[in-house]
């Protein structure tokens, strides 16, 4: 019973872990996480304030770009799908977040010497 | 034991709005805008309820203390500095939400909307590690039912 258990415990902790990683390529977690984006974000700010400041005017509200303008290899298409591929990045989302909650746990317990499989 | 039902309600709540506002298309800009603003408010409290354990490793982080609550306490830093530049680039990108009372212009270029999306995603990572190293406490409100008891007491927030 006792390796029944564990072995009940170890298939779920896999099947998080492969579904996390399936919804962190979905997602292009790798490209959206990176913290270069942020530098690059702030050198924006300081690029578009030296622009300003020589007479630079921004681009008009019509010609702003739509909210989510960045298309990545999970981007999101139009239409008609739209509605399901947002259900199915939620689910993605859900993926990440249960493997890397499971993934900190399992370390997080084997660190302070605790038994994982009870 | 009504402080920690408190908070493992306000805390089941601020993450699965979190999951939901992650995917703006899901429910519509409007209540991605709105929800996300009641989150930051979720958040504050949050913060308020945890206070006396960031009081207490904050005036004892140079002394000698568990690694895992300095650990946990730069994580916790990370997550506030997340969810400030969340909150106010999305002020600055905000459709719905007039923040000119404020002082704030809306559309100022490309820059507040990466910005936006790069603090999510590394924020929701970190809100994973925080909540992974929190489990025990989740498992222990589980366990207890929201009842008083055994079981209930501050795993990981207390150490």
């Amino acid at each position: 019973m006792e390796c029944k258990n564990k072995l009940i415990k170890i298939i779920l902790i896999v099947c998080i872990f492969a579904g996390g990683a399936y919804s962190f390529n979905h997602l292009s977690f790798l490209s959206k996480a990176n913290p270069a984006n942020v530098l690059e974000a702030i050198q924006s700010f300081n690029q578009s304030s030296s622009n300003f400041q020589q007479g630079f005017r921004g681009p008009s509200a019509g010609q702003r770009p739509p909210f989510e303008g960045q298309r990545g290899p999970g981007g999101h298409s139009r239409g008609a799908n739209q509605g399901f591929n947002s259900f199915g990045n939620l689910l993605a989302f859900l993926g990440v977040f249960a493997s890397t909650i499971t993934a900190t746990y399992v370390v997080d317990q084997l660190l302070r010497n605790r038994k994982v499989m009870r | 034991m009504e402080k920690n039902n408190l908070k493992f309600g306000l805390d089941l709540f601020m993450a699965l709005g979190l999951l939901l506002i992650m995917v703006p298309k899901m429910l519509g800009i409007t209540v991605h805008e709105w929800a996300g603003l009641l989150i930051a408010v979720v958040f504050a409290v949050h913060i308020i309820l945890n206070w006396n354990w960031i009081k207490a490793v904050t005036f004892n982080f140079l002394h000698k203390q568990a690694l895992r609550n300095k650990f946990k306490y730069i994580l916790n830093l990370l997550i506030f500095i997340g969810f400030a530049a969340i909150i106010i680039s999305g002020m600055y990108i905000s459709k719905t939400i007039d923040f000119s009372w404020l002082g704030i212009t809306r559309g100022q270029g490309m820059g507040w909307r990466l910005l936006h999306e790069s603090a999510s995603y590394l924020t929701f990572l970190l809100v994973g590690i925080h909540a992974g190293l929190s489990f025990n406490w989740i498992l222990g409100r589980f366990q207890t039912g929201f009842e008083l008891g055994k079981g209930g007491a501050d795993y990981g927030m207390q150490e």
